[in-house]
Parts: structure tokens; sequence; C-alpha cells
């Protein structure tokens, strides 16, 4: 859903994976401290599912009820179906629906489930996990998925030029086994993932990385059948690349794919044959609407079953809250909005994290403490977001941070050093007088922003104040591309932009801040974010990779090891603040508004993206 | 200088020309800021993998080299896959895919204000200072007045509540809903071309003999003109505001020049006059008009095609210039120059056939 003009920039959050929580985390952690704990999914086949209004008996189980109806819905423009080339939310919500991974996040939950694994094993060392694949799944061809499939499918992960989330077979994150010829190409068949029989698939690590489970459920580990196309070097391929990519995405996941006609619409049909709960709606049909405001006309028109609502269209009073669940998920209603209806409501919070970055190189010190200390989060979040999301102190969002949302404000409120949800201008003036600036002597910056009204809002709310703080702070808002080019080669001051998880743990979040990576003067500019770091004159940064090289040593899914890296992670984050390189603005939360016929599971912090759609249902629309 | 001579000349000068203009748009491209590697991986990518898609597109190659492939490309209109919108499809089929709708929403908006513009402002011309002229003058200015981006988005807003303000309207006696009347249809989304099947053909049988006729669908027809006729009005808006203020003054000059007094003189019908005499020359000073308008056929739509959701060519190259995408930018500013040249020659072409007194000298 396109509901957020802030966020709807394409590509802009390009994560199709996964979310969890630290609660994922200690979840998988707690089999893994047991040695080899083998974990089988739970029975959810006769479970009660929670919808956004309330609990339901709906059965989920075989006999399910088979509508004839399809739900609709809106998406932004799409690039392409292959799971290994899809970089961008659009494409990954189809593909979330066509294909089926190892492990799931069950409607978009952070505590993963085994999909197409039966069940599966962990090595006492953390390096080695076997699982077993499920008996009845089969791909939309007829085909059985076998573990020869998954082999193939990581394969073309990790070396097929189509892939462009190799990184994540890489020891960037998993670090499966594998091997590089020496131009630096990987070696087919070398990859640390084997077929041990038809069912058996087991994937060796290099070293233990404590989010596989998390992030063999990206949509990017999804399974393919054998051989399908030939970007893998010892297979011919059994149609055209073009042909998969585009016109017959062949995957084992609920919907079966129908149609796809570019900056249009797409359909994908129920999969009767389908390993799990078959879907109730016999399929989804998404338009391509990418202007918010049309999008919100399109659902006010009840063209589609959830309603788009842009930020300058939301109006927070006419949200009604009536409940707050366990996962602190916000459910009610939202309405009478311009038609005349009132709707289902539900506001969850995702795992991001959006900022100001501050370069080093670029920005002096004291401007840098001085923005800091004259933003007001809170503020921010109201007056320009109105309300849709949390104020941010951390890079770490609050679903992830250690002791979560709980250990997340307590050490903001007490330890952040620039005011909690303050605007204090005296000290912004203090700090820039004490640099050497005054009123006739004030200094310029620049603050970039991506195309988004919201961000140029905030900074206009940032420029009124430091004017009166001896910063001129000059605005600009640069197309997406661009300013991701000049920020990598170091041209930027500061600077907007958000992170959304690729796994669920700060060590995603906080290492992108390691301050040898932000250097933008490096072979091909910044490796982490733009900040050049490095090049700051006080201990800081020198804090924070020690902290990380701690954390790099302790890789392993043990208490003890979580321990030590929850340590190093608040220490990072406080060599963050002492510097002022990074100033975070706020967590994005998501909000969920679907008319009263619809009928479907809440959505997980890992957002809609990631939910399959097989639990919707869908009553008589009027 | 013979007519044909004339324009050979005037289709060599074209060659710089387009040689320019394509050369500005890969300079643009290709020296500036834009990078369709960040716009393919995004921020969430480390670097490692923008060296090897850099290399799949062969961005890390010597910029002479790229440009020498990129200038054959083009003259063979084949720039080979598009970068970032959609990899592994050829720009040209994204073009083809994406030039139906925008080519129906360009055809009835330089429709529109032709078959309503031109008449309105004649009909102004030859009733001067009355009321009916002063309506139509005052409307013509009206329309000129309002901008596209603002008046699609009233017309949008207001369509999808049709109900509602027609009973606001008329004290709740009319309920007019706008997409369910005549045949139902969404408001914006891209109208449904497929209402003419050039392959599939009807076996009609009259009085014995079976007739043939080309399968069309009207009720699919009605819907794709309903579904266009808005953003139409709104792109046609400003163009009717000016070829009914253009007509007016036309036809008032020419009705007040001495041959067509003459013509009065010497006893011809009012008829004759007008249609024969003021009608033709009144149409010299709009025929530039009118051909630069015809540019919206392709290009002019962005903030149309964005508003009612229609994602047409408009649309494409907006998104493909923010985003770098070379050979899809390339290939649609190579036809629109293309076209931009042709019309210009085609113009003055027009001239010498509705003017023979302009000559090539």
């Amino acid at each position: 859903m396109t509901d957020n003009t802030s966020i709807d920039r394409r590509r802009f959050l390009k994560a199709t994976g996964g979310t969890a929580s630290a609660v994922a985390v200690a979840g998988c952690l707690g089999g893994g401290g047991e040695g080899d704990g083998t974990d089988t999914p739970e029975d959810t086949e006769t479970e009660p599912m929670e919808t956004a209004t309330e609990q339901t008996t709906r059965d989920t189980g075989d006999d399910r009820e088979l509508l004839d109806k399809t739900f609709q819905l809106i998406n932004s423009t799409m690039s392409t179906l292959d799971p290994v080339a899809a970089t961008d939310t659009a494409s990954g919500t189809v593909i979330q629906n066509v294909f089926d991974a190892l492990m799931n996040y069950p409607n978009g939950e952070i505590e993963v489930e085994p999909l197409l694994a039966a069940d599966f094993e962990v090595s006492d060392d953390f390096t080695t996990y076997t699982f077993n694949i499920k008996e009845d799944a089969q791909f939309h061809n007829g085909d059985e998925v076998t573990a020869q499939d998954f082999v193939y499918s990581f394969e073309r992960l990790a070396g097929s030029s189509n892939s462009r989330r190799a990184y994540f077979t890489t020891s960037y994150a998993m670090g499966i086994e594998q091997s590089a010829d020496s131009d630096g190409n990987y070696e087919w068949g070398s990859l640390g993932a084997t077929a041990v029989d038809d069912k058996t698939f087991e994937l060796s690590l290099q070293q233990p990385f404590a989010s596989t489970l998390e992030m063999l459920a990206y949509t990017s580990f999804s399974a393919v059948p054998e051989g399908i196309v030939g970007d893998h070097g010892n297979y011919n391929g059994d149609m055209a690349y073009e042909d998969f990519a585009r016109n017959n995405p062949v995957g084992a996941g609920p919907f079966v794919f129908e149609s796809w006609e570019t900056n249009t619409s797409c359909d994908i049909t129920r999969n009767e044959d389908y390993h799990g709960p078959v879907p109730h709606v016999a399929g989804v049909h998404w338009q391509v609407i990418t202007d918010p405001d049309a999008a919100y006309n399109y659902g006010q028109n009840q063209n589609s079953d959830l309603v788009s609502m842009p930020t300058s269209q939301y109006d927070p009073s006419l949200v009604s809250v009536e409940q707050t669940d366990s996962k602190g998920r916000e459910i009610g209603t939202y309405g009478p909005m311009r038609n005349g209806e009132t709707v289902q409501y539900l506001k969850y919070s995702t795992i991001n994290t959006f900022y100001i970055g501050l370069n080093a190189k670029n920005v002096d010190p004291a401007a840098r403490k001085a923005m800091a200390y004259v933003n007001n989060q809170q503020e921010g979040v109201d007056e320009v977001f109105k309300g849709r999301g949390t104020p941010a102190y951390h890079l770490t969002p609050p679903g992830i941070y250690p002791g979560q949302a709980e250990g997340y404000n307590q050490h903001a409120e007490e330890s952040y050093p620039y005011g909690y949800n303050t605007t204090d201008i005296e000290s912004a003036r203090q700090v820039m007088e004490d640099a050497g600036y005054g009123p006739n002597n004030k200094y310029e910056v620049t603050l970039t922003t991506y195309e988004s009204d919201t961000w140029q809002g905030l900074g206009t709310i940032l420029r009124d104040k430091l004017a009166n703080a001896h910063v001129n702070l000059q605005l600009e808002e640069a197309p997406f591309s661009t300013l991701l080019n000049r920020g990598r080669n170091g041209n930027l001051g500061a600077y907007s932009l958000g992170w959304v998880m690729d796994w669920p743990a700060p060590d995603n979040f906080l290492g992108q801040l390691v301050p040898e990576l932000t250097n933008t003067d490096q072979e091909g500019g910044a490796q982490g974010f733009y900040l050049d770091w490095d090049d700051s004159d006080t201990d800081a940064p020198q804090r924070a990779s020690d902290a990380w090289d701690r954390i790099s040593n302790n890789p392993a899914p043990t208490e003890e090891a979580q321990q030590t890296r929850n340590e190093a992670y608040v220490e990072m984050e406080e060599a963050m603040w002492d510097d002022m390189i990074l100033l975070p603005a706020y967590h994005r939360a998501d909000e969920r508004m679907a008319y009263n016929w619809v009928d479907m599971p809440r959505v997980g912090a890992g957002g809609g993206s990631r939910q399959k759609l097989n639990n919707v249902y869908l009553n008589d629309r009027s | 200088m013979s007519r044909w001579g004339y324009f050979a000349r005037r289709l060599l000068l074209a060659i710089p020309v387009v040689l320019f203009g394509v050369t500005i748009t890969f300079a643009i491209l290709r020296l500036g800021p834009l990078d369709p590697v960040a716009a393919i991986l995004g921020p969430n990518t480390p670097p490692s993998q923008y060296a090897r898609v850099e290399e799949q597109l062969g961005l890390n190659r010597p910029l002479w080299e790229q440009y020498i492939e990129f200038m054959v490309g083009l003259l063979t209109f084949d720039l080979g896959n598009s970068y970032v919108i959609q990899e592994n499809t050829k720009a040209m089929t994204l073009i083809v895919q994406h030039a139906p709708r925008t080519l129906w929403l360009g055809f009835w908006s330089v429709l529109i204000p032709l078959f309503i513009g031109i008449p309105l402002g004649f009909y102004a011309g030859l009733n001067p200072n009355t009321m009916g002229d002063y309506f139509a003058s005052f409307g013509g200015i009206i329309w000129r007045a309002m901008p596209n981006f603002w008046l699609g988005v009233i017309f949008y807003s207001v369509l999808s509540q049709s109900v509602t303000y027609s009973e606001m309207l008329t004290f709740g006696v009319v309920q007019f809903q706008w997409d369910a009347w005549i045949v139902t249809n969404n408001i914006g989304t891209p109208p449904p071309l497929n209402f003419y099947n050039s392959n599939g053909t009807e076996l009609l049988t009259v009085g014995g003999t079976t007739i043939s006729l080309f399968s069309f669908d009207w009720e699919v027809f009605v819907r794709a003109v309903k579904m266009v006729l808005p953003p139409a009005i709104v792109l046609g808006s400003a163009s009717m505001g000016n070829e009914m203020r253009l007509g007016r003054t036309a036809v008032l000059e020419t009705i007040n020049s001495k041959y067509v007094e003459t013509a009065r003189a010497k006893g011809l019908s009012r008829r004759k006059i007008v249609w024969k005499h003021v009608f033709r020359n009144a149409l010299i000073p709009l025929v530039p008009i009118i051909l630069n308008e015809a540019f919206l056929l392709i290009g002019g739509s962005v903030i149309m095609e964005q508003i009612f959701a229609i994602n047409g060519i408009g649309y494409l190259f907006f998104q493909a210039a923010i985003q770098g995408d070379m050979p899809l930018v390339g290939s649609l500013m190579y036809i629109f120059i293309l076209i931009v040249v042709f019309m210009n020659i085609f113009q003055d072409f027009l001239y010498t056939i509705i003017d023979p007194r302009v000559g090539y000298e």
C-alpha cells in the first residue's frame, strides 16, 4: 500500500525478507542453547486465528471454504518476479505469495516458523543446519520440492548474474561456505549447501550466525525448481530467464502466478495443491497506483479491499483504538471516512529507523550537536507525521533493542545527551558559540532529503530553530538514486535516509555504522552509512570499532554471546551519540485499514509485504 | 527553390539537431549524479554488489565507448534492456507497452479543444461583443487559467464523490453516480484498449448473405472513452482556452479585412463569406498552435497520468529519468526529438497548403 508519502518512494525500503524481534532471537537461542534441538512446526491447522477485529474460529484445515472472490489491493511499480533479483517491496509482496522458502514469518510475525521445512536440526557448533523438507510440497508445475531444488536456488542466489542479494550468503550476513575464482566470481558447486538425499538439505556456515533462521525466511532464499533457468553455471535452463522473471515464475507458494502487465496490474490465483492452508480467496489482484491521492480515491471508491490513507488525508482524531494486544498492536476503527464508511484499523510497529546522517568530514561537530539539541523527536512525529510513528533516539529500533521497548525507552530517557523530547536552543547556541560562531558568523550546512514532503517538513522545523543558534540550514531535495550516489562518494553534509532490517537483530543496523566502513574515500565509496566517522577527532569512533570487534568475535546464538553483544550494541549507540554522527528521527509505524467485509490475520512487525495472503477471508462486500 | 528541394534541405538540417539532442541526453544522464546502480540496489546494499552490477551494465567502461554504443543503439532503435524500471525487458518493448494509453489520452486531449475551442472561438469572433461572446471569452480565460495539476485533482475528487455532490447540489433530488453511469468503470487507472480485436472477425448474417466484420466491443469502447475523458478534458483545457481566444481574434481580423468587404459588396451570401473566405484564412495562425499541442500525444501528460493512475509513457519517462535508466530515457528522448523535429517540418508543409502565398525563399 502506498499509504504514506514519506515511504512510497520506489525502491526506498527494499527489505523483502524479514523482521523479527529479540523475542525471535531469544526463541531460536533457546533451541540452540540445548545443543541440537529439533524444532517441529506448531500445529497451526486447528488453532483459531486472530483477526484484526476479533478472534474467529474459521476452519483453517483441509475443508476450508473456498470463495470465488478476488482480494483487491494496490501495489506500486514492480520490477521483477525473480526472488533473487527483486530488491523492491512491490515485487517482494507478490513474490512472497508465489514462492515459499524453508522458513516463514507467519503473517509477517517476527518469530519464524518452518514452512517448506518439516523440521530442522542445528549442530553443537551452530555452523551446520539440517532441514527435512515437507513430503507433500510441490511446485506449481507439479514437480515435488526436493533438497536439490534448494541447492540450485541457493547457488543462484550466490552466483547468478541476476542475483542482487548475493551478499546475504557471504560473511556480510550468513557466511555460507563458498569459494571464488581468481576474478572474485562465485565458483559453481562450491556453496556449503548440499542435498544429503532428496528430502534432506544441509547448510554449512563458516562461523555461527545468530539470525540464520530469520534470514532463511527472506524471499531471496525461496525455492525454485532445479534447472528452471540457465543463469546457473551448470544448467542450460528449461526456460529463458526473461520468461521466468516476467511471464512465468514457478514457485511453491500459496498462489499461482497469472498475469502481470507492467505499471498496470498483477494477478495471482489460488494454488489448490498448496502444501499448507489453501487460500480462501480465489486470487489476488494488485492495481499499480503510485500517486498517493489516486490510491486514496481508488480506496474511497471501494475498488480495493484495503484503504490507502496518505498522511495528507489522514485525520488522527478519527482513530478509535479499542484494544492493544500483547504485541503492542493497536486495534480499533477509523472513520467515518470521506465515503461515509468506518473501517477496521490496525496499527503495528515495523522494524526500521529513519535518521539524519551527519557526515563528519563535511559538518562541523558543533553544528552536529546543535542540530541534536534543537531537535525534538516527539514534536517531529506529531506535527509532521501526525503521530504515525514513534520518536527515535537509537539507531536500533525498539523491537530488537536489547531489553526491547522497555530497555530502549529507559536508556533514551536516562542517557540521551541532547534533551529527551525537548528543544534546547540555549545549549545549541552555547555549543556553537564555544566553537567560535556567532550572529555575524553563521555556520552554513545543507540538509539533503530524498523527495518527500514529510522530510522537507521536518527540515523546515529544524531550519527555523537552528536560525537562532547561528546555523544557517539550507534544504535541498534530490531523487533517490542521486542522493545515494552522492552519499557514497562523500558529497553530502546532512542527509535523510532510513534503514529497514534485512534480518531482525541490531548487528544489521549497527554494522552499517562501523567507522572504517563509513569512510567515503575508499575504493567504491562508503561501505556502510555515508558518515566518514573515521575522520572524527574524538575517541568515539575507536570505541565503536572496539565494540564492533566484540560483536564480531561473539557470533554464536547462545545466551552468553548474546549478552556480550547486547552490551557492545549499547556502547556503539552511545559512541554515536557522543559524536552525534547520526541523528535518529523516527521509527515508522504501519497502519492497515480494511473494509468491514475483510477478515484477515493481524500483521506482525515484518510488515504487510511479508504476509502471505492465504488466510484472508472476504465476507459479502456491501 | 522547389518544394521538394526545400524539404530535402530541411531533412538534412534536422540530422545535426537530432544528434545534438541525443548527445545532450547522454551527457546529462552519464555525467550527472544520477546513478542507475543505486536506483537498482537501494541503500540497504553493500558496495561489493554495486561493483558487480556496474560491470554487468557496462558502466565501468570508458565513457566514449559507452557513447558510441549508445549512438549505434539509437540508430537501430535498439538500446537493449532497461536498467532499472524492468530489468530483462527491452526498452522498446516497454515503450510499446505503455504507448497506447498515452496516445489514447493525447488523442482525446487534442480532439476536445479542437472541436470545442475552435468552434467557440469562431462563434465569438462572428458575434463580437454579444452576451454569447462574453460568455465564451470569459470561459476561455477561466479554462486557460486553471492549472492542470490542480484541476486534475479536483476532477478526480469530485467524480469520486459524484453521488454526494449531485445530492448536495439538487437538494437530494438527483443521485448521479459517475462510475456507474452508462457503463461501470474505475475512475482512475488505465482505460481498457482491447475494444478492437484486429485478429478476430465476427460473422454476421444479413438476409441470407454472411458478412464478416471486425469484432468491435462497444461497451469496452464506451468505457475506454469515459475513463479517458476527465484527464483529457483537463489536459486539453489550457489549449481549449488558447484556441478559443486565438480563433476569436483571427476571425475578427479576417472579417474586417478589405477582401471580405469586397466579397460582401459583390453580394456573396454570409454563409459563403464565412466558410469560404473567413474560415480558411483564420485557420492559418491556429496551425502552429494545434501542431505544438500534438506533442501532448506523447510527453506532455506526466502529471495527468500520475493523478489518474494511468501510468503511460509520461509516467515511464519520469520514473526512468530520475532513476538514470539510460536505455529507456535515451529511447524516449530520441523518439520525442524525432517527433518534434518532424512536426516542425510537417507544419511548414501544411502552411504551404493552406496559404499558397508562403514561399520557400
